[in-house]
């Protein structure tokens, strides 16, 4: 659902807008003839500047309107604590949901749309605007922070449209919560079970419990390592380690190694999930600081000019 | 049918147990998140379906994990009797039997003991789970990355402009942050200004004024010769709105026809009393040339003559200098032997701007072959006759025949005699008068009357034709010299010639497009001595 309205919001509004934005500025730029060829100092050259401009100060309202989101969130989780179970709170999520709400969601929507379109049409409208005129200074920087704040944007709709299904794929019924709750008990179950098993196998599993770590820093959580982790680790040991036992120990044995299995299953999904969330969330640090930076660039860019008109 | 006592414990804020008692019943009693359970545990971990509580085929109560090992008192078993204060653990929640038997089958409590963490708790795990948690801040990262750009690209640049002495201490350490703020590479002309902006901007916020321009370029002229009428027609027009800088390897002044044509189009409307007739382009309507050429001796007698009024586009010289006997083999004056191929840059030699060419020198150019016409010599001393001065040449005369007259006790009258028929004899033909337009010399001083000769060096002031870049042409191309028996006629090339190589504004075929810069300057150049 979220892939079709993301971007075929009213049937490509926003879309088409953007073309015929970029149509018409393709154009003039190509009948335009200044004298002394194209560069952003043109009459078509300060147009396209202050459109540019004006275009990158309207996107960037959305993220200050995106801010106010939050406080809509709490309340709603707010209410959402109140009921009772999950089932009910996901019916009553949809059936109370305020018409305020759902208009404000709809807006948000309309919001993203003109944010990506409009964005992408930057590309058009200020490289014409630089007239393909660059060089070392504060106008080549604010426009190469411009396509970055685009490049990080374009990843990030690329991984709203992909990873949320993978999200939902690899959790199916569970959440987050209910994973780690579960790798827990499984831990435990995994301990007492080897509490009856020799040492070198209770070690071994003692090992994988104490130092199996879910998350880290920003680089484990977007890139985590299997080969790494001590509870796989610690399912290859135990492959080995099975023989030389009697049969109640090896029943306990098996009982073991298939908890451990599990575990290993289940560390790597919540891992994964870990991962398809710090990608969800990881290009934002680079778009949101890129656009602030862009904004300071612009100014810079933009006063220079005036400062030796 | 078994009756349970469900006791559902729950915490208060000391911490101490809250217990909630229902009564529920069935023939086995389920125990799980799913709705259709009879023991429900709503905590989102829990499994949709734990187990079942049952009666086994002796009737005692045991619970059975259906497949899953159950916790039992630290013991995993799939199933297993149920005895009084066992505890089971079923995820988050730790389950007691409190009592077996009495008024109910069983008595149950339920107690969620690991409930889910809450943000403060999330806080508090040594593991990071999300980016945020790592430390990472979009807003600090964002305010470093403002910051350093803030620094660096504004607020260096703004003190280096403002303030001279830091700009020097800047510029020793080998640092020019005003550089950042240049938008393009400035003309080879105003490089070695280097970051001194203010040499131009002189003012933050004001446009480049014309006189900064002005105080280097003080030689440049306006464009009207009328200096109230330039002023009326262009009023404040700044010299930046013609002129750019700061445009990498552009060309600083501007190069297209477009602001000409404002005006040019139709220059009644600027100047109703203007006889220059409008031009749009030199390819459809730009009239044919006029030439400037001097018609009398005087200053004022230079005119410009269209090519088209050829009774008027008479070239007077003084001299006598058919053109077709000075192109190819031409034979020396009084040397049958001598033959010499005669190019035209054997005469006309170009300047060192390849523009035009150095001006006509007798001595230079005409006196290796007409040594013989300009030498007279008077016998017996040898002496020969001066070049360019009328009473030098007289005075020359005279003093020879007065030597003669000396060395032969003749009277003065003898050598007034004798000098008046050798000057008549210089305008008989062989003479003077084998060049210049000579007139008699009246008998009072025996003085003859040289015409100054006038070859017209340029003619076209206001148009540049520079010859280096038409070297791919032959001279006889465009100048219909080999012909040519009088030294009136004009060979300037008309209009037609130039446009078979060059059309317009706009290409046309493989012609060479050209605007008004590409003739004509701007900008009259100013004299010093006007």
């Amino acid at each position: 659902m979220q892939r079709t309205t993301l971007l075929e919001y009213k049937n490509y509004r926003d879309l088409k807008a953007s073309l015929l934005l970029m149509a018409i500025a393709i154009l003039a730029y190509v009948f335009h003839h200044p004298d002394l060829g194209p560069y952003g100092g043109t009459w078509l050259g300060y147009t396209l500047g202050t459109l540019g401009a004006a275009i990158t100060l309207v996107l960037l309202w959305f993220g200050v309107y995106k801010r106010r989101i939050p406080v809509q969130k709490e309340r709603r989780k707010v209410r959402d604590h109140a009921s009772s179970s999950p089932e009910m709170q996901r019916s009553d999520r949809r059936v109370n949901q305020p018409a305020r709400s759902r208009h404000q969601a709809s807006t948000r929507q309309g919001w993203l749309s003109v944010h990506i379109y409009f964005g992408l049409s930057l590309i058009i409208v200020i490289t014409l605007h630089t007239g393909f005129d660059f060089g070392w200074n504060v106008s080549t920087l604010a426009y190469g922070l411009m396509l970055c704040v685009i490049l990080t944007g374009l990843y990030g709709v690329y991984c709203y449209i992909l990873l949320p299904s993978r999200i939902t794929e690899n959790l199916g019924d569970e959440t987050r919560d209910t994973l780690l709750e579960k790798i827990s008990r499984l831990n435990e179950q995994a301990v007492s079970l080897a509490t009856q098993l020799p040492p070198e196998i209770k070690e071994v599993v003692r090992l994988a419990a104490e130092q199996t770590r879910i998350g880290g820093s920003a680089i484990e959580q977007l890139k985590p390592d299997p080969l790494r982790c001590p509870t796989s680790i610690a399912v290859k040991q135990l492959h080995d380690l099975g023989k030389d036992l009697d049969a109640t120990q090896f029943r306990l044995y098996r009982e073991l190694y298939s908890t451990m299995l599990k575990k290993e299953v289940l560390v790597n999904r919540t891992r994964r999930d870990m991962s398809l969330k710090a990608r969800l969330d990881f290009w934002l640090y680079l778009h949101v600081p890129l656009a602030i930076a862009l904004v300071v660039a612009v100014i810079a860019h933009v006063f220079s000019i005036f400062f030796y008109w | 049918m078994i009756h349970c006592l469900l006791v559902r414990i729950t915490r208060n804020q000391q911490g101490h147990p809250v217990r909630e008692e229902h009564l529920v019943s069935g023939e086995e009693l389920s125990i799980g998140r799913g709705e259709e359970c009879t023991i429900h545990l709503a905590d989102p971990r829990a499994n949709l379906h734990f187990a079942s509580i049952k009666h086994a085929q002796d009737g005692t109560l045991s619970i059975d994990g259906e497949g899953t090992l159950l916790n039992i008192d630290g013991m995993y078993e799939h199933q297993l009797a149920l005895e009084q204060g066992a505890h089971i653990l079923l995820g988050p929640y730790e389950l007691v039997v409190e009592n077996l038997g009495g008024d109910h089958d069983l008595a149950l409590s339920v107690e969620l003991i690991h409930p889910l963490a809450t943000d403060g708790d999330a806080a508090k795990r040594a593991t990071p789970r999300s980016l945020a948690e790592t430390g990472l801040s979009k807003r600090k990262l964002a305010y470093w990355l403002a910051g350093i750009i803030f620094l660096i690209f504004l607020v260096a640049p703004l003190a280096t402009s403002l303030s001279p002495s830091a700009r020097t201490s800047m510029a020793h350490s080998g640092v020019f942050p005003n550089k950042l703020w240049n938008p393009g590479l400035m003309s080879p002309g105003h490089s070695s200004f280097g970051s001194q902006c203010s040499k131009c901007h002189e003012a933050p916020f004001r446009p480049v004024r014309n006189e900064a321009c002005l105080s280097c370029h003080a030689e440049v002229g306006q464009h009207l010769a009328t200096p109230h009428l330039d002023k009326h027609v262009f009023k404040e027009t700044r010299c930046t709105e013609c002129h750019f800088d700061h445009q990498n390897s552009r060309p600083i002044a501007m190069q297209g026809a477009n602001e000409c044509i404002v005006c040019h189009s139709d220059i009644k409307a600027k100047h109703a009393k203007s006889d220059i007739p409008d031009i749009h382009d030199f390819g459809t309507d730009h009239p044919g040339f006029r030439l400037t050429l001097a018609t009398g001796i005087n200053a004022s007698d230079i005119q410009r003559i269209a090519q088209t009024d050829t009774g008027k586009l008479v070239e007077n010289s003084g001299l006598d200098f058919p053109h077709e006997l000075h192109v190819g083999l031409v034979q020396v004056p009084g040397d049958m032997d001598n033959i010499k191929d005669m190019k035209c840059v054997a005469c006309h030699q170009p300047d060192a701007a390849g523009k035009r060419f150095l001006p006509i020198s007798m001595k230079q150019h005409c006196f290796a072959c007409h040594q013989d016409q300009l030498e007279f010599n008077l016998a017996p001393e040898g002496r020969k006759l001066p070049h360019g001065s009328v009473a030098e040449l007289s005075n020359t005369l005279r003093d020879y025949y007065a030597s003669l007259a000396f060395k032969d006790k003749k009277s003065i009258e003898w050598v007034n005699e004798q000098l008046a028929t050798a000057t008549k004899s210089l305008t008989e033909g062989s003479g003077c008068d084998y060049c210049h337009a000579v007139e008699p010399a009246k008998e009072s001083n025996n003085l003859l009357k040289i015409t100054q000769p006038q070859i017209t060096q340029n003619w076209f002031p206001a148009a540049k034709f520079p010859h280096a870049k038409h070297q791919a042409f032959k001279c006889a191309d465009c100048h219909k010299v080999e012909q040519s028996a009088k030294s009136s006629d004009i060979a300037i090339p008309a209009i037609q010639s130039c446009k078979q190589c060059h059309t317009g504004n706009q290409p046309s075929g493989n012609r060479v497009v050209s605007n008004c810069i590409s003739c004509h300057a701007f900008h009259m150049q100013k004299t010093k001595n006007p």
